[in-house]
């Protein structure tokens, strides 16, 4: 045991002094860290759940560039009552303040309330334009049962409304014509006590031009949301798939290394039949044929990547073989297993550490790839996906790089962390193995 | 002199500090002289080789002293001119490890003939017909020029790189241990063919190697290295015909099995050779001694002409 | 060159061809007996359709008749082992049967039309691409092979790691977003323009479809040549031989490009049919980014429309050149490296 922690720390110390290491290793810390604290990072927090779900997105601007890209434009908001009055019974009055600054208007204000409307509600809206004086939508019967929804820009009323101050502008950007302060008033007239208590909470989403860290997509999603949800598939992913190829690649490699004979050349007959086969191209078609899902992708490249390393692993296992306590133990009767097991496998083993950090970057791009042509599993979020979905609603032409870019760097650096790391590894690895 | 070598100096610049590799050595070479290297293995020789022909790499350097070929001065020359006018026109060099020294995707004639073109600007044939002379000289057969080294024996090897080191007639061959991964019968039969062709040619030679008995078959005269200097210089006939006066020759000497004499036990060197990053002080060979004494680990010895000819780094011989 | 080695090596590429394809009919037959049902009873019912004054009966009794000559024609009647061999057969004969939605550029309907049009483009693109990256990957990594450790050296080994989790489609799409939104420097994807260019032109408008993904594939490609190539050579540089060589006076450029990259040239090469199988492997669907019309976007295409034999004959095409890939990266090597000759 006193061993093994003395090897740790000597490893370490030669890892420390190699800079690109140290830099991955630090990414893949942050990374970790991200995943630990996804909840507290969400700034929706069923993004995991519902990232295909329509309906939780709808309150939010589509294709909204993130707010420090926009500057001078308005960005998503949620407008909380700053005054709640009762005048007689059933008769409630709420006022919003709004503070328009921006050279362009929102793309709609809508009002919600997450509460059952009661039936024969009515509501009458009015907003009071700075220096220009206030406009009135007459009051409206709301529809009953559900919760209260209702966006301003897509609502007739206001539409005519808007028409008659300026019928040659389009609705929002007459409202918002003059910048200042804007103070608007609904007034709410029902028959239902509890509702009266409800309607506090009452709000206004403004659906700015631009939304938080990173936008939105055309699917109205927060794409910060997404990029950090998609961090956990993305190590899954890598790490699944590198820990299990290399290990059946070594456990390949040796078994045919330290056999020999027709056992080691069938074994290579089953390689290059499973070198020859393009991989992408069959997860391809399999994933199309047969329902793609997370774990059937990552079997089918632990199914073929191991091909790429248990070459070497078998040259270093040949010359393993021919070490003298090898021979010793066979003199001693240990069973083969035993051989493989506990004298190959050891020695190998920072060999593997190596192989499996340099494979995660390909795992990771595979499985961005299959997403991207839409055969990615549909039930979670990963980068590839974002990017398939802005490849076919048209990003690239729309020149919506906040939808593009962010997916695409954060595959790059995590594939860059542990390349990085499988790099130094190796650095330190490769010496050791010649010396063998 | 054909060559002379002033207190030469060569230094390695590693990480963790200065190696003194070679640390101020003298020697010289008249024409048709054949000079001896010997010392454990570390201790500088073959970095001598290398020194005069001017191909120390990196992280290594000529630190200091002077090395002359014919009169001139090798460090006054630039790099164009060393490749051209010195290396393999006037020295040449068999290599430590020579199974290693042919480019394995090269035929033995295309090196050769690379080589006499790239120095002589010969027509191919002329020079392929010089190679297949050279290639008899060493005596193999004239095909040997159409075949990959793969090809070849050890010691058929070991002639093709002979007879590239003759290719341009140089006066000087350094064979740097020539012999030393070769079986013992190969090995007698390049030696003896090192011995005729510098008859014929009328070669100097410095013969570099661990190996004393060899030494005593091919060389002139000897030097002994250690930990990067010269402990002791004689002809033949001092070292081999009496008593050498360096305790490390003698030591040298008692551990070497040999050909002619019946050695009862064979003599071995206790403790290692030195650390080159932090040399012993005062005689560097003191740790291992057996007669050291207090100014042995104090003041370093100088190298002191005790007999014509014969010089002795040692506070014990004075 | 070892004529029997040669073809040897070719016969066991062809044997392995065969095996993988037998193992694709394993996978897939089952949902292409489904297609090649569906499109018998379309054609039947195509054929109904012509049918004048026949009662009812006639009517069912011609589509039994028909459907029962049909299968037996495409051994859908046969036992599920045979069918496979059929499958097998089949494919490797080039006979994928109908598109179910597809239509090559001629307007056939056989699947085969369809990938082997795309085929040359494909190789079009991804050869120029393996030159350009193998060209400026050689000549880099040599160079930094001359000075390890210098930045030029450090900075190639730190591009070849990031270009390793850098997927080729997403650069396309940002370099598409930079070069053909923002600046309208390149055209936006296809091969050709429309209309079609005539004489010199042709040629010329082909190649500046081509700059982008090529730019693209070349930016992403060359790093990892560079680092392989400078690794071969900084080891192959410490070798005696080279000692031996400068020894001899031969001048650097001579020691470089002489004997130190005829000597690594065997894995040299191997790396370049290795990147080739790397862009048949994964840089493929590189192609439905730019639209350009070869086996890679045929995956997509067939897979929008569900096209499950465009889809099998394009992987078995695309099988098959990738073997060829594999087939002549052993002979190269045998060429390149005199110790394998005597091996063999």
């Amino acid at each position: 045991m006193r061993d093994v922690f003395e090897g740790i720390k000597e490893f370490w110390k030669e890892f420390r002094r190699i800079k690109s290491g140290m830099v991955g290793l630090i990414l893949l810390i942050i990374f970790v860290l991200i995943v630990i604290f996804e909840p507290f990072l969400l700034a929706y927090p069923e993004t995991n759940e519902r990232w295909n779900d329509i309906t939780y997105w709808q309150d939010l601007p589509m294709n909204a560039p993130p707010v420090w890209a926009a500057r001078g434009y308005p960005a998503s908001e949620t407008l909380k009552p700053v005054d709640f009055s009762t005048e007689g019974t059933y008769l409630d009055s709420l006022d919003f303040v709004y503070n328009f600054d921006y050279s362009a208007p929102p793309d709609d204000l809508i009002i919600a309330l997450d509460y059952p409307v009661p039936p024969s509600t009515f509501l009458s809206i009015s907003i009071e334009i700075p220096g220009k004086g206030t406009i009135t939508i007459p009051s409206k019967q709301l529809p009953y049962g559900t919760s209260l929804r209702i966006p301003l820009a897509r609502d007739s009323d206001f539409r005519n409304a808007m028409r008659a101050i300026d019928p040659y502008k389009n609705q929002m950007d007459a409202l918002f014509s003059q910048k200042g302060e804007y103070r608007i008033n609904f007034l709410f007239v029902h028959n239902d006590a509890e509702f009266h208590e409800a309607l506090k909470d009452v709000r206004i989403n403004v659906l700015g031009k631009a939304h938080g860290l990173l936008g939105t997509d055309a699917y109205r999603r927060d794409l910060w949301s997404g990029v950090v949800a998609g961090m956990k598939w993305a190590l899954i992913i890598g790490v699944v798939t590198a820990v299990i190829t290399v290990l059946i690649g070594v456990f390949f490699g040796i078994t045919s290394a330290y056999f020999g004979g027709w056992i080691d050349a069938s074994m290579q007959r089953v390689y290059e039949v499973v070198v020859s086969m393009p991989l992408f191209p069959l997860m391809i078609v399999i994933a199309a044929i047969y329902e793609s899902s997370i774990w059937l992708i990552i079997l089918l490249m632990c199914l073929f990547f191991w091909a790429g390393i248990q070459k070497t692993v078998r040259a270093i296992g040949l010359q393993i073989k021919e070490e003298t306590f090898i021979e010793a133990s066979e003199g001693f009767g240990a069973s083969s297993r035993w051989i493989l097991l506990k004298h190959m496998f050891p020695l190998l083993l920072p060999y593997a550490l190596a192989e499996m950090a340099l494979m995660v970057p390909s795992a990771i791009v595979y499985e961005a790839s299959l997403s991207l042509i839409g055969l990615g599993d549909s039930t979670i979020v990963t980068w590839g996906q974002i990017l398939g979905a802005a490849q076919i609603s048209g990003a690239v032409i729309n020149n919506l790089w906040w939808w593009v870019l962010p997916p695409g760097i954060a595959i790059v650096l995590v594939g860059m962390s542990f390349a990085f790391i499988g790099f130094a590894l190796d650095t330190i690895v490769a010496p050791r193995l010649r010396t063998l | 002199m054909m060559l002379d070598v002033k207190d030469l100096r060569v230094y390695f610049y590693t990480r963790n500090g200065v190696v003194h590799a070679v640390d101020g050595i003298n020697f010289g070479i008249k024409k048709g002289e054949t000079l001896g290297i010997v010392g454990e293995s570390g201790c500088g020789k073959t970095t001598t080789g290398m020194a005069i022909m001017n191909m120390i790499s990196r992280p290594g350097k000529i630190a200091g002293g002077s090395i002359s070929i014919d009169g001139r001065e090798i460090s006054s020359l630039t790099e164009t001119a060393m490749r051209k006018e010195i290396r393999w026109k006037k020295v040449s060099m068999v290599f430590q490890g020579a199974m290693n020294c042919l480019t394995p995707t090269y035929t033995v004639g295309k090196q050769m003939v690379e080589t006499i073109v790239y120095h002589t600007r010969m027509e191919e044939e002329e020079a392929l017909e010089i190679a297949k002379k050279y290639l008899a000289h060493v005596g193999l057969k004239e095909d040997v020029v159409r075949r990959y080294p793969h090809e070849l024996s050890g010691g058929m090897k070991q002639r093709v790189v002979i007879a590239t080191a003759l290719l341009l007639e140089p006066e000087l061959v350094i064979c740097d241990e020539p012999t030393t991964a070769l079986d013992v019968i190969v090995q007698a039969q390049i030696i003896n063919l090192l011995k005729r062709l510098k008859k014929e040619l009328n070669l100097s030679y410095i013969f570099i190697t661990h190996d004393l008995s060899i030494e005593a078959e091919v060389a002139d005269r000897l030097v002994v290295m250690y930990a990067g200097k010269i402990v002791e210089l004689g002809t033949n006939e001092h070292i081999y015909g009496k008593e050498p006066m360096h305790p490390y020759t003698q030591k040298l000497l008692a551990s070497t099995p040999r050909l002619r004499e019946k050695v009862d036990e064979l003599d071995f060197i206790p403790g290692t050779p030195p650390d080159l990053l932090n040399p012993p002080s005062g005689c560097r060979f003191h740790p291992r001694c057996p007669y050291a004494f207090d100014r042995c680990r104090e003041e370093e010895p100088d190298l002191i002409e005790i007999e014509e000819g014969h010089r002795v780094a040692c506070w014990r011989v004075r | 060159m070892n004529w029997r080695y040669v073809a040897r090596r070719i016969l066991a590429g062809f044997l392995i061809y065969v095996l993988i394809i037998f193992i694709y009919s394993c996978i897939f037959n089952a949902v292409l007996e489904e297609t090649a049902r569906a499109n018998i009873e379309e054609q039947i019912m195509q054929e109904m359709m012509g049918l004048r004054n026949v009662t009812p009966e006639q009517m069912a009794n011609y589509r039994e008749n028909r459907r029962a000559e049909l299968y037996d024609r495409y051994h859908l009647n046969e036992p599920v082992f045979q069918r496979i061999i059929w499958r097998t057969i089949d494919t490797i004969t080039f006979n994928y049967g109908r598109a179910t939605s597809m239509r090559s550029a001629s307007q056939s309907q056989e699947a085969r039309d369809i990938v082997f049009e795309a085929l040359p483009n494909s190789i079009l693109l991804f050869t120029t691409d393996i030159l350009i990256s193998f060209t400026i990957g050689l000549f880099l990594g040599l160079k930094n092979a001359q000075k390890p450790g210098s930045l030029t050296d450090r900075s190639t080994s730190i591009g070849a790691l990031v270009s390793m989790g850098l997927p080729s489609w997403w650069l396309g799409m940002v370099f598409m977003m930079i070069f053909c939104y923002t600046f309208k420097i390149f055209p936006t994807g296809g091969i050709h323009s429309v209309p079609l260019p005539q004489g010199i032109y042709y040629y010329l408008d082909i190649l500046y479809h081509m700059a982008l993904p090529l730019i693209t594939l070349v930016v992403i490609g060359f790093w990892g040549n560079a680092y392989i190539v400078r690794n071969l050579a900084v080891s192959a540089l410490q070798e005696d031989f080279v000692t031996s060589a400068r020894a001899r006076g031969l001048p650097e450029r001579k020691v470089l490009y002489g004997h130190t990259l005829r000597t690594i040239s065997p894995a040299v090469m191997t790396m370049g049919v290795l990147m080739l199988l790397g862009s048949i492997g994964g840089n493929l669907i590189f192609e439905g980014i730019f639209s350009w019309p070869g086996l890679g976007r045929v995956y997509w295409v067939a897979l929008q429309q569900n096209d499950i034999p465009v889809l099998v004959a394009d992987l078995s095409i695309t099988t098959g050149i990738f073997i060829m890939g594999v087939v002549f990266l052993d002979l190269i090597y045998g060429f390149l490296d005199p110790r394998i000759k005597a091996g063999d």
